[in-house]
């Protein structure tokens, strides 16, 4: 994939001082990470790990970002819904852990995308595995092939809000089926 | 004839005297109705020529540059009023309005990105990009020329000259000085990019102006910041442009 101009600009590691440089800076960075996540098909990742990563780490330029600006950059795309951190704990208890989702599809347009393609196939009323939704020879050629099942699960969750969509779960062993209206 | 004595002298002399002067601006007169009749000639055929070779004019741009050189040497500026006798039977001015306008938005546009500083080289190549280059041929001369045109809103866009002979297009807000244009100056030569000791060094400035300097700069978008193993250094996005 290519990589924008600011990515060979030394300062885009840096987070700006200036209000508006760093609008800009946050802006390319959104840019830049959900088209590197959408062009790997990362669909989440820890940021310890991620910034050693030719994405945060850009080893021409000897220059890294540091967690503090990865995270505000995480922060960043999570106010546009496009990431969202993932919880441990409970309740009161839950905190904030290293990893996050990157949704370079919001989770309404993951959402939205699937059930284009329940109406499209006329699937409606019947159950589905999640196998032949995302990861059946069918579905190879839509976005949603091979989704990472949370985040598939997260968007039929929406789906169920709607009512157009009902998870049924048909034993222990097995995964859920679906039911789409 | 016999030298003049009394009365009669004197009032001889006196009507000697007004006949001289009479005759004085008379001949003034007729040298100056000549000299402006020799330069209705010359405006006149000057204004042939311009109109004979409007087109050449428009088109070329070495051309423009010997036309405009050979008016400013008798004095006369073809763009300094935008509705004159000039611009009218030109275009002339139409065409550096025109170009001014194309650098305003040129700068404006890149400014997201720039910050307000750009080289003037750059500029031209995007002006030639989106023209068609069989109408109108620009130059780097016609460039400075439009500029300067854009004085009347004040310094808001000025030519600042490099080292290396090119030029910068400085598209700033107000505050900008002296002191910046040296920083761009001494940046220029280091790749884009200068820090405290750098400056120091080179301008032989207190850290307070220094800190004055390159505050403003980072406030107006110019530089970035790039803090790297705890040295702070001034990045200048206008010569990362490729």
């Amino acid at each position: 994939m290519e990589f924008p101009w600011q990515y060979n600009f030394p300062p885009f590691f840096t987070l700006q001082p200036n209000e508006d440089t760093k609008r800009k800076q946050l802006d390319a960075w959104s840019d830049l990470v959900l088209a590197y996540c959408k062009f790997n098909r990362i669909f989440q990742f820890d940021v310890n790990e991620m910034q050693t990563s030719e994405l945060f780490s850009n080893k021409k330029i000897d220059r890294k970002c540091s967690l503090d600006l990865i995270c505000v950059i995480i922060d960043e795309l999570v106010g546009r819904n496009k990431a969202e951190w993932q919880m441990h704990g409970i309740g009161k208890n839950s905190r904030r852990n290293n990893k996050c989702f990157i949704y370079w599809n919001a989770l309404d347009e993951w959402a939205r995308i699937i059930y284009d393609y329940v109406v499209k196939n006329g699937l409606q009323n019947t159950v589905c595995t999640i196998y032949e939704l995302i990861d059946s020879e069918e579905v190879k050629k839509e976005p949603f092939y091979r989704l990472d099942r949370q985040i598939f699960l997260k968007s039929i969750k929406i789906l169920e809000n709607s009512r157009k969509a009902e998870l049924i779960h048909l034993d222990d062993e097995n995964e859920p089926g679906i039911k789409f209206f | 004839m016999r030298k003049g004595f009394g009365i009669g002298a004197i009032n001889k002399k006196a009507l000697q005297q007004s006949k001289f002067e009479q005759k004085a601006n008379q001949l003034s007169e007729n040298e100056m109705s000549q000299l402006s009749r020799q330069v209705d000639t010359f405006k006149k055929n000057l204004e042939e020529f311009a109109f004979k070779h409007k087109e050449e004019i428009k088109r070329d741009a070495s051309f423009r540059k010997q036309f405009q050189d050979m008016c400013a040497n008798v004095g006369v500026d073809p763009l300094s009023t935008s509705k004159g006798f000039w611009s009218e039977m030109l275009g002339v001015s139409d065409f550096y309005y025109e170009l001014a306008v194309q650098i305003i938005e040129i700068c404006t546009s890149m400014q997201e990105r720039t910050g307000g500083l750009i080289y003037l080289d750059q500029v031209l190549e995007r002006i030639k990009k989106t023209r068609n280059r069989f109408v109108n041929e620009v130059s780097l001369d016609d460039c400075k020329r439009a500029i300067k045109k854009l004085n009347i809103f004040g310094s808001a866009f000025t030519l600042i000259s490099m080292n290396n002979g090119r030029f910068m297009v400085q598209s700033l807000p107000e505050g900008m000085g002296i002191d910046h244009t040296e920083v761009v100056q001494l940046a220029e030569m280091n790749d884009g990019i200068v820090d405290k000791d750098l400056i120091r060094s080179n301008l032989k400035w207190e850290s307070f102006r220094i800190e004055n300097a390159l505050s403003l700069m980072i406030k107006e978008g110019i530089v970035w910041l790039d803090l790297n193993s705890n040295k702070s250094s001034y990045f200048f996005p206008s010569f990362f442009i490729q």
